[in-house]
């Protein structure tokens, strides 16, 4: 139950306020939302994968970390300017 | 509740408090560099408190929590790398791809 009730918990005050973050401001200021919105869905997925008693959802986690992280990436060296 | 459980349940509730304040403190605004140092915080200390957590609740340690590890170190380690380019895209200002240069 701890496990579900830190999930929401997440949810609601961690990954709604990146999304909020993520979805105004300039293009490069939203990259620090998506960024933080990557790491709490890591977050939550163990955090599930731990209330739930289901050890598959750690794989989703385990896909996302390194492609939320590459993504960011991807969309820094993209939006700025090139030397 | 044994000692393990008491100690996990401390972890998670100092990881999760630490991803709410540095959410908050997005949400507060001000310059890109103010954010990303309120954002710094989640993979390099609330990663870690969370995944330990975890970690210690396993009953059968092996496997899964080699799993956790990899996740925990992979977020934590390209925490800072991320960061560093997200503001090294801000100092050089939009790009050929940015919206706001059209």
């Amino acid at each position: 139950m701890m496990w579900l009730l830190a999930a929401l918990v997440l949810l609601a005050g961690g990954l709604a306020p990146a999304l909020l973050v993520a979805s105004r401001g300039g293009a490069v200021a939203r990259l620090a939302g998506l960024d933080l919105a990557g790491v709490v869905t890591c977050l939550v997925f163990l955090l599930l994968a731990q209330g739930l008693a289901r050890p598959s959802y750690v794989d989703l986690a385990l896909v996302l970390a390194p492609l939320s992280v590459t993504g960011v990436l991807v969309f820094s060296r993209l939006l700025g300017r090139p030397r | 509740m044994n000692a393990g459980d008491l100690i996990a349940a401390v972890l998670l509730a100092t990881g999760v408090s630490v991803v709410l304040v540095s959410a908050l403190g997005l949400l507060a605004g001000g310059a890109l560099f103010d954010r990303l140092h309120h954002l710094t915080p989640v993979p390099s200390v609330a990663v870690p408190l969370v995944v330990t957590a975890l970690a210690l609740a396993q009953d059968h340690p092996g496997r899964a929590t080699v799993k956790l590890v990899v996740i925990g170190l992979l977020l934590t380690a390209a925490g800072p790398v991320v960061s560093m380019a997200t503001g090294r895209a801000a100092t050089r200002g939009p790009g050929p791809t940015d919206p706001e240069s059209r």
